[in-house]
């Protein structure tokens, strides 16, 4: 008996749910954090999929997470678009931790639909790499339309909501809860990930940052 | 080559309706103060109306028939649009009325792809304008002319060897006479060309006027004729009239696309692109509104901006009902033609002003921008919202500094003698003094802090040294 399973594993007839690091033809953008990267499925934002941050508390750097990632890419010259942002971002801020301004792009919808067709269009047409957005109320289908679009697009799109959605299904690649139970470091949760299990939360320093140098190596794919 | 638009009238009318297969039309002209049947089409025609026929007459046997007078000027706008439609396949293109349109295509069947692919797009292009056209090659102008009036459907004089023998059978009535002369030749028994050409020279000039001789020599080849192409105008200006008021935005779709069709073919021919679209909407009291639909580049396909103004229209309220819609091109800029990538994975790529241009066109200008640097040490002075692309390049350095930033200053209340902003608030970092110099408008003597309260959340908040309260000016995130 055990012998013919050890002869099926080898021969790779069955696929174990405890390989993690699956890698594919996708890519995905370092996150600029070494701990985020070690956790997140290819190591990094995952390119053509949604993910969702959620959190109830505001100012404890929620943001930043995602800034290594603007500062990156638009530094490389790509477009990174901000769908319904809840205050102004504040450009000397953002200028000094090296976000290019000039490949920034806002939008301020009026009412909750805009917003969600203005995200929908940023992520279908594919010309900014990023697209944050706080969609606010969001059903199912319109879930699922985004990741659609992202899709087809090959967008990193990223959705800012409350953390009352955790137990809401959603089809995004990467789902994390983010929160902060002390002051120094940030508390990350990723209630779900592609090709792994959920992980318990663990502290994410922001002085975890990866060096400067390499996150253009980390973003040519899956390392 | 010669168009010829018999049905000109008509399609003029149908263009303003919606459905206009389906529906008896006919054209009314005044004749010697009774008003007669000048042109009806199809499904009136089997509905017993007649040409010729009294207005009452025909209103009687067909009730639900649907008419109106003929309207010269719509007929001579249509035909100059045309005129710039064919002005896309030569540079020689002339009016001749009515309802003509001499092209000279020699030159253009190479560009085209040879004469039957020529006359395939344009047949197939003016079914899409909504037109029936004869059609007639010749190496004569006044030939094919005369010949368009004549056939239905296509034909074609390879060279002028064939000309004359083709001409013979060609009946009086396609000539440019009056109706007095053609009277006059026809009691004499002078039906067709043939005929005209055995009377001897000096009597038909003597009687009918050497004009009727020239215009035969034309016709033939034999005299010079000179034909007086158009000049594109500067500008772009067309409208359709409506015979029932529109109430709903969508339904402005379906009369845009004619306009915009028709656009692109201006364009087209005066190889342009134009970057502003002006719209007017009128309703019968002449009351108008008016708006524009911009793109960051210049663009000529209807579809792109039959794609923008279903955006802009999806949230548009209509003030009033619409009776008339005008679309106004005042300045154009040369265009060029986006090359496709040859290996491109996906079926479309986009650029970015075509994301711009979608998202400005359904949410208004001002909901797209970007924010830059600027030199000024009060903070809220230290930005300023600036169109997407541009920058000021100026970089501060990395001082203790939130992400976001609110637009006003919020004041904080008071709970139990401390600072509350969902907990209460305790001072971290601080103060920072921020003050203005007296030469700015716009005072600020500020001590800035950053505050956290009980859930670890940190906030960007500054006393006042004026008015000795507190606000909160900025979240870290």
């Amino acid at each position: 008996m055990q012998a013919s399973l050890e002869q099926i594993l080898e021969t790779k007839q069955v696929w174990q749910g405890s390989q993690e690091g699956y890698m594919d033809a996708q890519q995905s953008y370092s996150s600029g954090y070494q701990q985020l990267d070690l956790e997140l499925p290819n190591a990094g934002w995952p390119k053509g999929a949604l993910t969702e941050i959620l959190t109830d508390q505001q100012g404890i750097g929620e943001l930043r997470l995602l800034l290594p990632l603007l500062a990156d890419q638009t530094r490389q010259g790509r477009w990174v678009a901000f769908i319904g942002a809840p205050y102004i971002p504040y450009a000397p801020s953002l200028a000094a931790y090296g976000v290019d301004l000039s490949r920034l792009l806002l939008v301020h919808p009026r009412a909750d639909r805009d917003c969600l067709w203005a995200t929908e269009q940023a992520l279908r047409m594919g010309t900014c790499s990023t697209v944050i957005s706080w969609p606010g109320q969001l059903e199912d289908r319109w879930l699922r339309r985004l990741q659609l679009a992202a899709e087809e697009g090959d967008t990193v799109g990223v959705l800012m909501r409350p953390a009352k959605y955790s137990t809401q299904p959603s089809p995004a690649a990467v789902r994390l809860n983010v929160s902060k139970n002390q002051h120094e470091d940030l508390s990350v949760h990723i209630i779900k990930r592609r090709h792994a299990w959920p992980r318990d939360a663990f502290p994410l320093s922001h002085e975890q940052l990866v060096d400067e140098s390499a996150f253009s190596l980390a973003a040519t794919g899956g390392l | 080559m010669s168009l010829h638009f018999p049905w000109l009238p008509l399609e003029v009318y149908s263009r303003t309706l919606d459905g206009a297969e389906d529906i008896p039309l006919a054209i009314v002209c005044r004749q010697k103060n009774q008003e007669r049947i000048f042109q009806a089409n199809a499904l009136a025609q089997q509905q017993g109306v007649q040409l010729q026929q009294k207005l009452s007459a025909a209103v009687t046997i067909c009730p639900n028939l649907r008419y109106v007078h003929q309207q010269l000027d719509q007929e001579q706008a249509a035909l100059e649009r045309l005129a710039y439609w064919a002005c896309q396949y030569s540079s020689q293109v002339a009016i001749r009325s009515p309802y003509s349109l001499l092209i000279e295509v020699a030159g253009s069947f190479k560009l085209f792809g040879g004469q039957q692919e020529l006359l395939r797009n344009m047949r197939s292009e003016l079914d899409g304008l909504g037109h029936v056209a004869q059609m007639a090659l010749a190496p004569v102008a006044a030939a094919a002319w005369v010949l368009a009036r004549s056939h239905q459907g296509f034909i074609c004089v390879a060279d002028r060897g064939q000309l004359s023998a083709r001409l013979q059978e060609i009946p009086l009535s396609c000539f440019d006479v009056n109706a007095q002369t053609l009277e006059r030749l026809r009691a004499m028994g002078v039906h067709c060309l043939r005929e005209l050409l055995a009377l001897p020279r000096e009597g038909l000039v003597r009687r009918y006027g050497q004009d009727l001789y020239d215009q035969v020599l034309k016709v033939l080849g034999q005299l010079p004729d000179v034909v007086d192409s158009i000049r594109l105008p500067e500008r772009f200006v067309s409208s359709v009239q409506l015979l029932e008021p529109i109430t709903h935005s969508e339904a402005i779709l379906f009369v845009a696309r004619r306009l915009l069709q028709e656009l692109e073919y201006y364009l087209r021919a005066r190889s342009m692109g134009t970057q502003c679209l002006q719209w007017c909407l009128q309703d019968e009291h002449g009351q108008q509104s008016f708006f524009e639909l911009r793109a960051s580049s210049p663009q000529r396909h209807c579809r792109y901006w039959l794609d923008l103004l279903s955006h802009h229209l999806e949230q548009l309220q209509l003030q009033h009902s619409v009776d008339v819609v005008q679309l106004k091109v005042l300045h154009c800029q040369a265009f060029a033609e986006q090359s496709q990538h040859l290996f491109s994975e996906r079926a479309q790529s986009y650029h970015m002003d075509d994301l711009l241009d979608r998202l400005q066109a359904r949410l208004g200008e001002e909901a797209v921008r970007t924010v830059c640097v600027r030199a000024d040490h009060r903070p809220e002075h230290a930005w300023a919202y600036c169109q997407p692309g541009e920058n000021t390049g100026l970089r501060t350095q990395a001082l203790q500094r939130p992400l976001w930033l609110l637009a006003q200053p919020q004041a904080l209340r008071y709970h139990q003698q401390q600072l509350f902003l969902r907990g209460p608030l305790q001072l971290m970092r601080g103060p920072e003094r921020i003050e203005s110099g007296w030469w700015q408008k716009g005072p600020v003597y500020r001590d800035y802090y950053v505050a956290s309260n009980p859930r670890f959340e940190c906030f960007w908040v500054f006393h006042d040294q004026r008015s000795q309260n507190w606000f909160l000016h900025g979240v870290f995130a």
